[in-house]
């Protein structure tokens, strides 16, 4: 109870301290703009502009959070021991697990309100726009809040360990690898060197499967999702980040302030 | 009595690829509850290393060190100190009051506690009235005021300031030294690091000296003046304006003191020579003792033998090993 308490309150400490951000406040005002104004972004009759019109939004919404969350977990925690704002809070009766938790806990809040609010609108402007109400934009937020629940997480991993230059790279370049879906990697077996399509195919057994959270086809074509399979990437998706973040609290415990 | 910092061997060894650098070696210190303990010793000699050990932000690369009896670091251990760091950054977009309950909260104090004591610890550092203020629009001593109110938030019964009176001017130093005076009467055990001798002098019971990542020596202040015995300080008049004059050119080092007294520090053997020299200028010896006469002195025979002996203040003296 006490150690769920000490989390709640690093995770506020991390909320009120990020929300200060200029980049969040721009980033949300030209995804909200996006969104309100996708319909404008074609001429086709109302038939082919919904299609269209969930594809840019999702796209967008998806877009804004990746570069939101690699924005505010790219060196947080190296800029608290930097600026040693660090020092008041690990001082006090807390683990380092416990910091880590709690400050990934804060800002994932932050990232997903955000998400959960461009959501929110495109539900709305859908709405207006005579889909009714899509029941399916919930899950695809929910499994965007995932993927950046993942992204965030190796991005906070990996700000521990390297400079933040290498942090950034080498965490988009492993968004990118988890993201090539299978029939993509086949597609590409006959184009490329035997030898990379190896290496590819063995990171993707390693790395996260980032095209896992996108449903956007789905959604853009009106299908349904197969049974359970929203339920199975939630699972997936937290136990990924579950690990992720036991990885970097472990390595936070072993280093130096 | 129980002891507040134990610490055995510790060492903390920086590898870099051409060579280690020795930030600690084999400190072994034993500090018991209710004393005030000053840890001096120049830029670079491992105070600061020691004291995030003892936080458990670094971890050694050997020993051990235990905190009120707990493995430092740990939450248990932490629960029953208060820190303030060299350089104190806070969340300064932040009122001093709502940062208080964050870490009072941390520290697991009870919620029906908490205002109480934000009011009691903000008013022992003279900040009660600004609590409703953000820390952006304090001054680095109020700031550094601030740092020991949070330090102090939990009730600790082992208080670890670094360089509390660094970067501070000489009203925000009195500030802080008073605030150090009055804990100090409170009973708490206080593990004073400073670079400012006198306020070390004036607060503490114990002093340790530290160079070179090294233990110097861990004595007593009283003893710690007294260390030399072999060297001796005289005060004494100067009303005929000359005697100054005189020891200098026999190439002793003289200090004018506040009410017009002159001082001087000197090796036993050289005693009979100076007093001589007062007698033949018509001055009177007031006061005589063993040792060094103040802190400072002291420190720097201990750390810089060979500076002192040529440009400050002792003279004559023999190396001195402890």
């Amino acid at each position: 109870m006490n150690t769920l308490q000490q989390v709640l309150i690093i995770a506020r400490l991390a909320v009120e301290e990020n929300i200060r951000k200029k980049i969040l406040y721009i980033l949300l005002f030209f995804s909200f703009l996006l969104i309100a104004f996708s319909a404008s972004f074609t001429s086709f009759n109302l038939g082919a502009q919904l299609p269209i019109m969930k594809d840019i939004s999702l796209s967008g919404i998806s877009l804004f959070g990746i570069i939101f969350t690699l924005s505010i977990f790219l060196n947080v925690i190296p800029n608290e021991i930097e600026h040693k704002t660090i020092y008041p809070i690990v001082t006090q009766p807390i683990t380092r697990g416990i910091y880590i938790l709690g400050k990934y806990i804060g800002m994932m809040l932050l990232v997903a309100a955000n998400l959960i609010i461009l959501g929110a609108e495109l539900m709305i402007v859908l709405f207006i726009y005579g889909d009714g109400w899509n029941w399916m934009v919930p899950q695809a937020i929910v499994l965007n809040i995932l993927q950046c629940g993942i992204l965030g997480a190796i991005m906070l991993l990996f700000s521990l360990i390297t400079s933040y230059p290498l942090a950034l790279s080498t965490t988009i370049f492993l968004f990118i690898v988890g993201g090539i879906s299978s029939p993509y990697v086949k597609y590409l077996s006959g184009k490329l060197p035997e030898t990379l399509i190896n290496g590819i195919v063995i990171l993707k057994l390693i790395l996260p499967k980032f095209d896992c959270f996108n449903i956007k086809d789905a959604i853009v074509h009106s299908h349904n999702l197969l049974p359970g399979y929203f339920l199975w990437c939630l699972i997936y998706g937290l136990a990924y980040i579950a690990v992720i973040i036991i990885l970097a609290a472990f390595t936070f415990d072993r280093k130096d302030l | 009595m129980a002891l507040a910092i134990e610490t055995e061997q510790l060492s903390k060894i920086y590898s870099s690829e051409r060579k280690k650098i020795y930030a600690l070696e084999n400190l072994n210190l034993q500090i018991e509850e209710g004393n005030v303990f000053g840890f001096i010793g120049p830029n670079g000699a491992g105070k600061t290393t020691a004291i995030k050990l003892f936080m458990g932000l670094i971890s050694p690369t050997s020993g051990k060190v235990s905190i009120m009896g707990k493995e430092a670091g740990s939450p248990e251990s932490k629960k029953e100190v208060g820190y303030l760091s060299e350089i104190a950054y806070y969340y300064t977009f932040m009122e001093a009051e709502t940062l208080l309950r964050y870490y009072a909260s941390l520290k697991l104090i009870p919620r029906n506690e908490i205002k109480d004591r934000i009011d009691i610890n903000l008013k022992l550092v003279g900040l009660d009235d600004r609590k409703k203020q953000k820390l952006k629009s304090f001054s680095k001593g109020m700031l550094q005021r601030f740092g020991i109110a949070l330090s102090l938030i939990g009730n600790p019964k082992l208080l670890i300031l670094d360089e509390p009176t660094s970067g501070l001017d000489p009203i925000g130093r009195k500030e802080v030294k008073d605030i150090i005076k009055r804990l100090k009467n409170k009973g708490i055990t206080i593990f004073l690091s400073s670079h400012h001798l006198s306020e070390v002098e004036t607060v503490c019971d114990t002093i340790g000296v530290i160079n070179k990542g090294k233990m110097v020596c861990i004595k007593k202040l009283a003893d710690l003046l007294n260390y030399d015995k072999k060297v001796y300080t005289l005060l004494f008049t100067n009303k005929n304006q000359k005697i100054n004059s005189i020891l200098t050119q026999k190439g002793f080092k003289i200090r004018e003191e506040k009410d017009g007294f002159l001082r001087l520090t000197t090796a036993q053997e050289n005693l009979s020579e100076v007093f001589k020299m007062i007698a033949e200028a018509e001055e009177t010896i007031t006061d005589l003792f063993p040792g060094y006469s103040d802190l400072e002195e002291t420190f720097f025979n201990l750390i810089m033998p060979e500076k002192a002996n040529s440009e400050n203040l002792s003279t004559k003296i023999e190396k001195v090993t402890i």
